[in-house]
């Protein structure tokens, strides 16, 4: 009988197998791997989405005094056992173009974990972000935000842009949430979630999603059912975003028809109205539009006439430059409309005299921190995100209704 | 980045020199024999061998799946960079294969369900592939890591096409590589993975290397003047090499390991191989 109980010691060191592949190395890598809890005390919760939960986290190396913002994938599927359910095509989308891109203006990735099942991806803390910023001018000060903070902002932002473009990746989820600004007034593109490269594409985009971009920001070729799109789709939510910094509230405020089955993409009929009643009818600047999918769809609207430096004045916009600006990132036709490049060198930037890289610089008003809360700090747990508003930014949380 | 090879994760952490190489797989080898792995002293026989079939393994998933030549690109320097921490003797290729497919997919952009990419490499390999796909969703976690999460990769085939275009420019269309040539040294960048080069080089060196190896093989031969004629290209070819400032050494170094990859191939037998790896995997 000797030898045919397998001893515990045997099966430490059993051969790879179908079920086992990784065999003993798997064993060596979790031997070496170090912890996310080892390298770094959970401060504070920030905020879930649909991806997952963020967390504020400083080092537990008391020589560094950087603060952390621990990204950590929720997994798959809503399930109480984590397994290996493969990794969402977001999760591989926001590694791979971290790793890779380094930029001013992008938030910083500092490193990736992988342990337990778990992606943590750590990234340099902002203080601010967009969002925040906005609601606290609308709600608490009640004052426009001032023209120093959003020239800055905007430069910012479309260095950002204008990097990624250069680089073959389009963000396609830019929007007010997904824009930190750091306690020192630089701004951090965030949530590479839905960025992807463009360069010589293997199937049409479309095919790969079917909706990108968070609707109040998506560009009407995309609510036209364009199969191809271009980066300009980011140039228009740029457009939308210098829009709300001015008016503190969505330009294009449009109610979402949901998706009822994950084949047929509805054509966002409201969102498109909105457009419509401060941009005017398409037709007459934007021939191509009539080879659209949802061209007749289109045509059963409203019409109204174009109203932008309307909107512009009422908004107490009073520079012509930004008017300027503004109606050239909220182009119709996306050949037309102005791309990062050339938006960074337009005279509303080249001929201001006070244009700053900090965007708080010269300013009196002090933006409050971000509320970070204590009631779940448990990074570990594989706890679905508490019921979050829907909203789905990098530090999502609930946008107060109006 | 998609744009910069040279501000890429390729060029800063997986483009090592030889010697570094060695030392990566001298490591391994020391980890097996210290830990009394059953595998430790198998004879892997031709390293190159092993290389050939696992090339083959994927390229034949890959088809299966109606992989474009980019996506396997992709996998294979997946496979080459795993491979160059862990071993084979310690792993089940087959499942490394197919997660490095997986991830291969995605990163391309030309997603497959994890379900059923796992079912394909089941039909081929159903002793070696299980039909639960979290272990080849395990396998991808342990894949990502191992590479420090560097995902995207830069391939020589953009670069074969750029000189083929810059060289017809340059020499108004007497040095214009041939149709033939062109799909050779295209076939010769397939084959570039199955080497080390990938880890070695950057790419346009090695599809240099590859457009010279082209010329070299397609060569006419017969004939004095033919003779005469694919001398003059093959100058020809040289000289603008020399001119475009390319690292000369770096280039004839990969036409070497890749003329010597193809001679390695003459004596290579899948069956022999397979039998190796059957014996690294425990199939019971």
């Amino acid at each position: 009988m000797k030898g045919r109980k397998p001893s515990i010691k045997a099966e430490s060191v059993a051969k790879p197998s179908a079920t086992n592949p990784l065999g003993t190395f798997k064993q060596y890598k979790d031997g070496t791997r170090v912890s996310v809890l080892d390298k770094y005390e959970i401060a504070g919760y920030i905020a879930a989405g649909t991806y997952g939960r963020v967390f504020k986290a400083r080092s537990k190396d008391s020589r560094v005094e950087d603060e952390y913002a621990i990204k950590k994938f929720k997994s798959e599927k809503e399930n109480e056992v984590p397994q290996y359910f493969g990794i969402s095509q977001s999760a591989c989308r926001e590694m791979a173009l971290c790793r890779e891109l380094h930029h001013e203006n992008l938030t910083n990735l500092t490193e990736i974990i992988l342990e337990d099942m778990s992606i943590y991806m750590v990234f340099d803390y902002a203080e601010h972000d967009l969002l925040q910023i906005i609601q606290y001018n609308s709600y608490t000060l009640r004052m426009p935000i001032s023209e120093g903070i959003i020239m800055s902002v905007l430069w910012q932002l479309l260095n950002g842009v204008c990097y990624l473009h250069e680089n073959w990746v389009m963000h396609r989820d830019l929007k007010p949430a997904n824009i930190m600004v750091t306690s020192g007034g630089v701004v951090k593109i965030g949530d590479l979630g839905l960025a992807r490269v463009f360069y010589r594409p293997l199937q049409p985009l479309f095919t790969a999603d079917k909706v990108v971009v968070t609707i109040w920001y998506r560009a009407p070729e995309l609510l036209l059912g364009a199969r191809h799109y271009t980066p300009a789709i980011d140039l228009w939510a740029v457009g939308c975003i210098y829009a709300e910094l001015l008016s503190l509230r969505p330009i294009f405020k449009g109610e979402e028809i949901k998706m009822d089955n994950k084949k047929t993409v509805p054509f966002q009929r409201n969102q498109m109205q909105k457009i419509f009643e401060v941009l005017g009818s398409p037709i007459d600047e934007w021939p191509e539009v009539a080879q659209f999918p949802e061209f007749q769809a289109m045509q059963t609207l409203k019409t109204y006439r174009s109203n932008l430096d309307g909107w512009y004045r009422k908004a107490g916009g009073t520079n012509m430059r930004g008017y300027q600006l503004l109606a050239a990132l909220l182009k119709y036709n996306p050949d037309q409309r102005i791309t990062a490049l050339d938006a960074l060198n337009h005279r509303y930037f080249t001929e201001a005299t006070n244009l700053s890289g900090n965007a708080f610089e010269g300013q009196d008003v002090i933006y409050p921190s971000r509320r970070i809360t204590n009631d779940d700090t448990d990074i570990k747990t594989n706890a679905p995100p508490k019921r979050s508003g829907g909203s789905s930014g990098f530090y999502a949380r609930k946008r107060a209704r109006n | 980045m998609a744009a910069n090879y040279w501000e890429s994760t390729q060029r800063k952490h997986w483009q090592v020199s030889s010697e570094c190489l060695s030392q990566w797989r001298n490591a391994t080898e020391e980890r097996l024999r210290l830990s009394k792995h059953p595998n430790a002293n198998i004879d892997l026989g031709d390293p190159t061998h092993i290389r050939i079939f696992l090339h083959g393994l994927l390229v034949k998933l890959g088809h299966r799946l109606s992989c474009r030549q980019q996506i396997l690109a992709t996998a294979e320097l997946y496979l080459a960079r795993f491979y160059a921490k862990a071993s084979v003797k310690e792993t089940n290729p087959y499942a490394i294969v197919t997660a490095c497919l997986y991830l291969a997919c995605k990163i391309e952009e030309y997603p497959q369900h994890i379900r059923s990419i796992t079912a394909e490499a089941r039909a081929l390999w159903p002793d070696c592939v299980s039909s639960d796909s979290t272990i080849i969703g395990q396998c991808e976690f342990y894949l990502i890591e191992e590479m420090g999460m560097c995902l995207i990769v830069h391939q020589p085939y953009r670069s074969l096409k750029q000189f083929s275009r810059s060289m017809s420019d340059i020499y108004q269309g007497q040095l214009i590589i041939l149709p033939d040539e062109m799909s050779c040294a295209w076939s010769v960048l397939n084959d570039s993975y199955i080497t080390d080069l990938p880890l070695l080089y950057p790419p346009h060196i090695i599809a240099l290397a590859a457009l010279f190896v082209a010329v070299l093989t397609k060569a006419p031969r017969g004939s004095v003047s033919d003779t005469a004629v694919s001398g003059s290209r093959m100058a020809n070819l040289a000289d603008w090499l020399a001119q475009c400032g390319a690292d000369l050494s770096a280039i004839s170094n990969c036409v070497q390991q890749l003329l010597s990859l193809y001679h390695s191939w003459e004596s290579y037998r899948d069956s022999t191989c397979q039998q190796i790896i059957s014996k690294i995997i425990n199939t019971s």
